[in-house]
C-alpha cells in the first residue's frame, strides 16, 4: 500500500469515527427523538424479538419439564411419568394462576387508578449492562403515548417511557442512574428524590436529598410523592433497606429496594398523564401505597 | 464474509440476545455480543480499513437501538474497537480459545472503560459507579467469545463454500 493511499484511508477512518461523536452529542440532547431509520430498523426488529421471546419461553417451558424428567428410573418409569406429567400440570395451572394473579392485580390497579392507563407486554431487555431499559409492546393506543409518561405494574412503580416507535416503546426502568422520581417516606414525611445505582446488580436504587433529621429506617416505604408532576402520588417504589447517617452533613444515605421485580416484569401499565405544560394541578392520587389487592 | 454480512449478524444476534435476556433471570451480567462481532472483524475478518470501521459503525448504531443508549455511543465505542483489532492483528495471535479468551476479556475491559467514560462526560460522576460492571462484564464477554468465534468462521466458511475452511472451522 503507497504512503498516499494509506494518508487517505486513515483520514476517512478518522473522519468515520468523528461521525458517531458528532451524532452522540446531538443525541444526548434530546434522546427521545427517533429519525426515520431508527424507526424503521426498531420497528422492523420489534416483532422479530417478540417472536424470539415467544419461542424462548416455550423452549425454556419444555426444556425445564424435560429437566424435570431426567433421573427418572427405568423401573418405576410408567409411574413416574404419570406422577411428572401431573406435576407439570399443576406447575402449569400454578404458572397460570400465579399469571392470572398478576394480571389481576394489574387489572385492579387499572381499576383504582383513577387515570387513563395503557397496558403493555414486556418483549425485550436491554442488550447492555450499563443500560436498564425494557422494551415493550403496546396493546393499544401507540400515537397516545409520548416519552416521559410513567410505567407501573402490580408492585409499584417501574419507569418512564424514553421513546417510542410504532405500537413498541422503550421504558427506561427507575432503577437506571439517569432516572429520577420525586418521592416521600410516608412514616417521616422525609422527602428526597430516587435515583438508580450505576454498577449495582440487584437493580437497587438510592435516595437522594433526604434530610438527616428525618429518622428513617429500614423497613420503611418509599411512595411517589406526586410533586414532579408526573407520576400519581402514593405509588410504591420500594422499601428501605439500608439507612447511613454521619454526624455531618444535611443529608443522609438511603438505599432502597424496588418494590416491583425488574427482573421478572411481563406486564406493565402506561399511564397517560396529562404533559405539564398543558395541565399544572397535581397528579391524581392512587388510594395507598398498599392500596393494591 | 463481507464486513455488510457481519451487520446483518449483528442485528441477528443482538434481536436474539435481548430476546434471550427478558426471560433470563442474570440479564444484567450478559455478554457484549456486538463487541464480539466487531472483535472477530477486527483481528480476523476480511476487508478494508475503510469497510471495516464503516461496519463497525452499523454494528455500534444497531447496539445503541438495542441498549437503549444514547446513539452514537457504542458506534464511536466499537469504531475506536475495531480500530485498536485491526492495528493488533498482526501481533495478536487468537487461534485458541484461552487466546480468545484474553483478547476479547482485555478488550471488554477497555470498551467498558469508555463507555462508562463517556457516560460519565455526559451525565456527571455518578455514571462512574457503573465501573463495577466493567470485570464482570469482561469476563461474560469473554467467556462467549470462544463459542461466538466459533460460530463467526463456521458461517463465514459456509458463505464461502469452501470446504477446506468449514473443516477448518
Amino acid at each position: 500500500m503507497t504512503l498516499s493511499r494509506r494518508a487517505r484511508e486513515l483520514v476517512i477512518v478518522a473522519s468515520l469515527l468523528a461521525l458517531p461523536l458528532l451524532f452522540l452529542r446531538a443525541n444526548v440532547k434530546s434522546p427521545a427523538e427517533l429519525n426515520l431509520l431508527d424507526r424503521t430498523i426498531l420497528r422492523a426488529s420489534a416483532p422479530l424479538q417478540a417472536a424470539c421471546t415467544t419461542a424462548a419461553r416455550f423452549v425454556g417451558r419444555v426444556g425445564s419439564r424435560y429437566l424435570d424428567l431426567v433421573h427418572v428410573g427405568d423401573e418405576n418409569r410408567r409411574l413416574v411419568d404419570e406422577n411428572a406429567r401431573l406435576r407439570a400440570e399443576v406447575e402449569r395451572l400454578r404458572l397460570e394462576a400465579a399469571h392470572g394473579g398478576e394480571l389481576e392485580k394489574l387489572l385492579a390497579l387499572r381499576a383504582h387508578t383513577p387515570i387513563e392507563t395503557i397496558a403493555a407486554r414486556v418483549v425485550g431487555v436491554e442488550t447492555s449492562a450499563y443500560f436498564r431499559v425494557v422494551r415493550l409492546r403496546l396493546d393499544r393506543g401507540d400515537l397516545e403515548v409520548r416519552p416521559g409518561m410513567p410505567v407501573i405494574a402490580a408492585g409499584g412503580v417501574v419507569g418512564r417511557v424514553q421513546r417510542v416507535f410504532g405500537p413498541y416503546c422503550d421504558v427506561l426502568l427507575a432503577a437506571d442512574p439517569k432516572s429520577a422520581i420525586d418521592v416521600v417516606v410516608p412514616r417521616t414525611g422525609g422527602r428526597g428524590l430516587v435515583k438508580g445505582m450505576p454498577g449495582d446488580n440487584r437493580y437497587r436504587m438510592r435516595v437522594e436529598y433526604l434530610l438527616r433529621k428525618d429518622e428513617v429506617a429500614e423497613g420503611d416505604e418509599v411512595v411517589t410523592s406526586g410533586l414532579a408532576g408526573t407520576f400519581p402520588r402514593n405509588l410504591a417504589l420500594g422499601k428501605v433497606v439500608k439507612v447511613v447517617r454521619r454526624n455531618y452533613g444535611l443529608y443522609q444515605e438511603v438505599e432502597v429496594e424496588p418494590a416491583v421485580d425488574f427482573a421478572k416484569l411481563t406486564e406493565v401499565l402506561i399511564v397517560k398523564t396529562p404533559p405539564l405544560d398543558e395541565d399544572h394541578s397535581e397528579p391524581p392520587a392512587l388510594p395507598t401505597a398498599q392500596g393494591l389487592p | 464474509m463481507t464486513p455488510l454480512a457481519f451487520v446483518a449478524v449483528a442485528w441477528g444476534a443482538l434481536t436474539f440476545a435481548a430476546s434471550v435476556a427478558a426471560i433470563a433471570p442474570w440479564h444484567l451480567v450478559q455478554p457484549e455480543l456486538a463487541l464480539l462481532l466487531v472483535v472477530y472483524l477486527g483481528l480476523i475478518g476480511r476487508g478494508g480499513a475503510v469497510e471495516q470501521v464503516t461496519a463497525a459503525l452499523c454494528i455500534g448504531y444497531l447496539a445503541d437501538l438495542f441498549a437503549g443508549s444514547p446513539r452514537g455511543l457504542h458506534a464511536l465505542t466499537l469504531g475506536v474497537v475495531l480500530v485498536a483489532a485491526r492495528a493488533a492483528r498482526s501481533r495478536l495471535m487468537v487461534h485458541s480459545a484461552w487466546q480468545q479468551l484474553v483478547v476479547t476479556c482485555l478488550a471488554a475491559i477497555a470498551h467498558g472503560a469508555l463507555i462508562v467514560g463517556l457516560t460519565s462526560s455526559m451525565y456527571g460522576d455518578e455514571a462512574a459507579g457503573a465501573l463495577g460492571l466493567v470485570p464482570r462484564t469482561a469476563v461474560a464477554t469473554a467467556l462467549v467469545a470462544p463459542l461466538v468465534f466459533w460460530l463467526l468462521r463456521r458461517v463465514e466458511a459456509r458463505l464461502q463454500r469452501d470446504p477446506r475452511a468449514l473443516r477448518a472451522a
